[in-house]
């Protein structure tokens, strides 16, 4: 096993073929002491506020592997309440980890599993490890390893970081978990859960789509699908529920993405919805709203082509976040070539569609577009 | 004895019943988070010289509480100083 380089998270690219591992765990379980062993960086370890700022990242390599370890601030909960929390719940769900890792503490492991549970809830790369084994067996605590293993069907790996025994086998099975080969069960929620999930299960069934998560601060539903992973977010968060849900996407590669019930009874989510709409073209990626009676698109700087929908129809366009320049709209009743548009005046409300392909372009700038819904 | 965690006396143990909702601070959901839920075998240790924070043991670790927030737990004693 050879440690190679070390730094602040900011430089932390990964490199190719190389695993990325975030570790994470509860506060003083010795996150810092498996990491500063694989990585031989002499990372302070103690107990105080705020002590692991940011994450911390290093590499090694292992059996022919390369691993990029990011060590993640103590968190008890993914639903953030601190700074540090915010910090660690980013890593682990933002940071593009091709595994995490859990550190637990054997002498109080039941309190531990709280944090493995909902990282289980998000993803099944995940490796377990029972760290102080040596303080737990001062405690005359034995930890049978193979049975949490069956249980959670995720590998678990039994830890003394201080000396370092049973840092390289979690290296082992962190890959294992990467590479998808766990049996990890989807967690089961209680009954009345299950059974609210049902209707919601069965409509998105009808349509086709299975939900690979739901996510968000569940303030106004709990309805989650049977084997559906589960994110839940604290009611008093930065980010609308919708824009949380796009960076999560964003993060596993996602580029097109379908917004749906995004203009429902509340006019501040349906305005969050389009600056996240309009936000989603700035990074280029193609967005769509998906309403009962209207679509909408954005579009920065290029072109969107659409395909004839009936005559009459309304079809509008917005400048946003500042003028619109070289506007052009081909293929509708009120044609524009190369004109400004200015975020301040309603100017390309109600064009009309006229039963041929249309496209709108916009050399520089930002336009929110949309179609009305023939009846 | 049904008796919320704050009105523990020092070295008393209790096994929690559940927790009041606390609306928009969510302290209900942290507290659950660090261990306090239904089950739970929770013993009062001591308090700070002012009497707030207070240190719980739960689930193998020390953990300090602030008075209204322990007010947010209800507990059960089967008998008094059981533990």
């Amino acid at each position: 096993m050879r440690p190679f380089q070390r730094g602040e998270s900011r430089d932390a690219e990964p490199r190719a073929n190389e695993l990325v591992v975030a570790l994470a765990g509860n506060p003083n379980v010795g996150k810092s002491t498996v990491f500063n062993n694989l990585t031989n960086l002499r990372q302070h370890t103690g107990n105080w506020p705020g002590k692991t700022v940011g994450s911390a990242w290093g590499r090694c390599e292992f059996d022919g592997q390369s691993y990029l370890l990011v060590d993640t601030p103590g968190a008890y909960s993914l639903i953030a309440h601190s700074a540090e929390e915010e910090a660690a719940r980013d890593a682990i769900l933002f940071g593009g980890a091709d595994a995490v890792a859990v550190i637990c503490d054997a002498t109080c492991l039941e309190r531990n599993l709280n944090l493995v549970l909902q990282v289980l809830e998000v993803t099944d790369r995940v490796v377990v490890c029972v760290n102080l084994l040596d303080e737990a067996r001062k405690h005359r605590i034995e930890v049978d390893l193979a049975a949490l293993e069956e249980a959670l069907g995720v590998p678990v790996v039994g830890c003394t970081a201080r000396s370092g025994k049973g840092t390289r086998e979690l290296l082992r099975r962190a890959k294992e978990a990467a590479e998808g080969r766990t049996a990890h069960v989807p967690t089961r929620y209680p009954d009345d859960i299950e059974r609210a999930a049902e209707p919601l299960k069965r409509a998105l069934v009808a349509l086709g789509i299975r939900p690979h998560i739901v996510l968000g601060d569940m303030d106004s539903i709990i309805r989650i699908p049977k084997g559906t992973a589960l994110l839940r977010f604290p009611a008093k968060k930065n980010l609308t529920d919708m824009a949380l849900a796009l960076r999560f996407a964003a993060v596993q590669g996602y580029r097109r993405f379908k917004l749906y019930g995004a203009t429902g009874g509340r006019l501040d989510h349906t305005l969050a919805n389009f600056q996240t709409l309009a936000s989603l073209a700035r990074q280029g990626h193609h967005g769509e709203i998906i309403a009962p009676d209207i679509l909408a698109y954005a579009l920065a700087d290029g072109q969107l082509r659409f395909p004839p929908v009936q005559a009459g129809t309304l079809v509008s366009v917005f400048a946003v976040g500042g003028v619109a320049e070289g506007v052009s709209l081909k293929g509708l009743k009120y044609p524009l070539g190369d004109a400004k548009l200015s975020p301040f005046t309603p100017l390309g409300v109600s064009n009309e569609a006229v039963g041929h392909p249309f496209a709108i372009s916009v050399r520089r700038g930002t336009l929110i577009i949309t179609i009305g819904v023939p009846d | 004895m049904n008796r919320t965690l704050n009105e523990l006396r020092p070295g008393e143990s209790a096994t929690v019943r559940g927790l009041s909702p606390d609306g928009s601070r969510n302290i209900a959901r942290r507290l659950m988070d660090i261990g306090l839920t239904g089950g739970a075998r929770v013993k009062y240790l001591f308090s700070a010289p002012s009497g707030e924070p207070r240190a719980y043991m739960i689930r193998g670790a020390v953990i300090a509480l602030r008075i209204e927030d322990a007010a947010l737990v209800s507990t059960h004693t089967e008998s008094e100083g059981s533990l």
